[in-house]
């Protein structure tokens, strides 16, 4: 899945935003022009996923700084997120003793939420999930489980004031109403019964119908994972348990590290591109200290069996290895990471991009990043770039360079990329 | 506003930072009012090439304009001043150049009297008019506890324009040249 267009209003900086994301993205702007809080509608959904709206709301700093400071006259606070899908993945559900199974190519999720009373209290206002699909019935023939093509055709689910309407629709209308009502178990009157709470969003609902929309809508949007590396502490002793991926700052790494060099072939692979961008590194090892504790040991190839503690390594190595390690190690299909230039050498930073654009564009996961750094820029190339500006107003808006006339003539003249965003021409 | 049939653009060749916050303040707004956009292009760390290659861009669009702005420093008289300009940025219109007498740092200057400057804590006004300050004096004047880029905005805060044009011949030309007040 990949993140196709972003829209909100009364956002954060934002008064209204639609932009349309590629595989591989490169945010750049001013200091304060609204890259962050860009960044931040991604994890809002996710928080939103994971822990529901109430905690994704405190998560943000509560609802007074969700909206727009700047238009109080407005109540009404808006996202919408559209994905679309790469692979053919097929979702099969059995209702009474048919095998269906469909096959998601676009979904879309629509929140608005309704700030009431003393500007601290809100409720959803609507919602919406859409997936557009194509259906297939599923026949078993001596074991053999093959798929037919029914029909292209789109589920929604829609929540106004409360309420719940769910539509199944088809193009050639195979799939009719019968249908829907022995897909679900549910007809049209019992389904527009369905109360929720004010606060209680459609994709953790278990209770709503089709709970299978919500458990691919909620799988989509756990796809989405922040990063923005911290080195200082993975050069602390680390426990030994804790979580299986990398934290959003990468507190974890050496825990990471350790589960990887575990096994011989991953560990080769980290190995290799370890050595390309830091020839001297040897080996890395990690060692078990107290009960609870690990520690990282690195091994230079200055010395036949001196080995450091890491809390020497240096800042840019341990932001290069979370780097290999987000882009290689774990599989995020959406990965967003804010200045992944940390600590890097300029004359590294190519590599850098190089591995983002294998891995969006041969490995297909989304990439998206915020970013100061001019080598970033100049190596990511103009398609990929996207410019964040703040408007007389205080709004923020995001564009891209690429679709600028005078930036066209600029480059059509020779000058570079980077040389036009250090002298803030790209807008 | 809205769709203006004359789109024109400008570009302001400026040396440095405080060329800048100079222009930001004062001038921009004028540009402002007889271009449709105006932008800065900071020359002061360019390669003779990419200066080059910026005026021929400039040059070769229709609706595209620059005017260049360099220190006098210790050049004898303008015209070889431009001329060691034209030097350094091959294919640039004389017109277009504009010196600043003797550096930017007079300019901030001859828009405040000693009298404010005093009231900010200058020390060491020297008894030489303003306008043949140069860079080491004009930092010699600053209080010893402020910052530099804070006593230069406490400057352009109680800037007087019509003062400044009185007390410095080049703005007074740029005015006269550019922003001729008919009313005067
Ligand atoms: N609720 C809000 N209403 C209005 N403006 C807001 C709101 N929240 C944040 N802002 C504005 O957004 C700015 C911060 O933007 P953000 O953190 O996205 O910047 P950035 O582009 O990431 O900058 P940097 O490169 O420095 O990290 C704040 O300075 C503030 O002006
Ligand atoms: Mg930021």
């Amino acid at each position: 899945m990949q993140i196709k267009r972003v829209s909100v209003k009364n956002y954060r900086s934002f008064e209204e935003l639609d932009i349309a994301l590629g595989k591989f993205n490169v945010i750049v702007g001013a200091n304060a022009s609204g890259k962050s809080n860009f960044i931040s509608i991604f994890s809002f959904i996710k928080n939103l996923v994971e822990f529901g709206l109430n905690d994704a709301i405190s998560l943000v700093g509560g609802i007074e700084y969700l909206r727009n400071v700047y238009l109080l006259h407005n109540d009404k606070i808006s996202l919408e997120i559209e994905a679309e899908s790469l692979k053919n993945g097929l979702y099969r559900f059995s209702p009474f003793k048919e095998e269906m199974a469909i096959s998601p190519k676009k979904i879309i999720y629509k929140l608005e939420l309704l700030i009431t009373e003393n500007e601290k209290e809100y409720q959803i206002n609507e919602e919406e999930m859409k997936i557009f699909c194509k259906f297939f019935k599923i026949n078993i023939d001596n074991e053999e489980m093959k798929e037919n093509f029914l029909d292209d055709g789109e589920i929604s689910i829609l929540r106004t004031n409360g309420k719940i309407q769910c539509k199944v629709s088809s193009k050639s209308e195979v799939i009719d109403k019968d249908l829907v009502k022995r897909l679900y178990l549910f007809d049209d009157e019992k389904i527009s019964d369905m109360r929720l709470d004010p606060d209680e969003s459609i994709i953790r609902g278990r209770s709503i119908p089709i709970p299978f929309i919500s458990f691919m809508i909620e799988r989509i949007l756990k796809g989405i994972h922040l990063y923005e590396i911290n080195p200082k502490p993975p050069k602390e002793f680390s426990r030994i348990s804790g979580k299986s991926e990398l934290e959003p700052d990468g507190k974890n790494l050496i825990l990471i590290l350790k589960k990887l060099l575990n096994d011989k072939k991953k560990e080769e692979k980290l190995a290799e591109i370890i050595k390309d961008f830091l020839p001297f590194i040897e080996k890395i090892s990690i060692d078990k200290l107290a009960d609870k504790y690990i520690c990282a040991n690195i091994k230079e190839i200055f010395s036949k069996d001196k080995f450091l503690p890491a809390s020497l390594m240096s800042d840019g190595t341990i932001n290069i290895i979370a780097l290999i390690i987000i882009l290689y190690f774990e599989e995020k299909p959406i990965i967003i990471i804010e200045e992944p230039e940390g600590n890097i050498h300029p004359f590294l930073i190519s590599k850098v991009i190089d591995m983002m654009k294998d891995v969006s564009h041969r490995m297909k996961k989304q990439i998206i990043i915020t970013t100061h750094n001019p080598e970033i820029v100049k190596y990511a190339g103009i398609e990929h770039l996207y410019l964040m500006q703040r408007n007389n107003k205080g709004f923020s808006n995001m564009v891209k360079p690429e679709e600028n006339k005078q930036v066209q003539i600029f480059l059509e003249n020779q000058m570079s990329i980077d040389e036009l965003f250090i002298q803030n021409f790209l807008g | 506003m809205g769709e203006s049939l004359e789109y024109s653009l400008l570009f302001l060749f400026l040396e440095g930072d405080d060329d800048e916050r100079f222009f930001e303040q004062i001038l921009l707004e004028r540009f402002q009012e007889l271009y449709t956009e105006v932008k800065i292009w900071k020359y002061a760390k360019k390669t003779d090439i990419q200066r080059k290659r910026f005026i021929d861009i400039v040059n070769n669009e229709d609706n595209w304009n620059y005017l260049c702005f360099r220190d006098f420093d210790s050049n004898t008289c303008i015209t070889s001043k431009k001329e060691s300009i034209i030097s350094k940025f091959d294919r640039i219109v004389i017109e277009n150049i504009f010196v600043v007498v003797e550096e930017i740092e007079s300019w901030y200057l001859a828009g405040v009297d000693n009298d404010f400057l005093r009231s900010i804590g200058a020390t060491n006004l020297m008894d030489c008019p303003s306008i043949y300050i140069t860079k080491e004096k004009f930092n010699h004047i600053i209080p010893k506890e402020m910052p530099r880029i804070q006593f230069m905005r406490k400057i352009l805060q109680s800037y007087d324009i019509d003062l400044a044009l009185t007390n410095n011949k080049s703005l007074k030309y740029l005015f006269d040249t550019l922003f001729s007040i008919e009313d005067g």
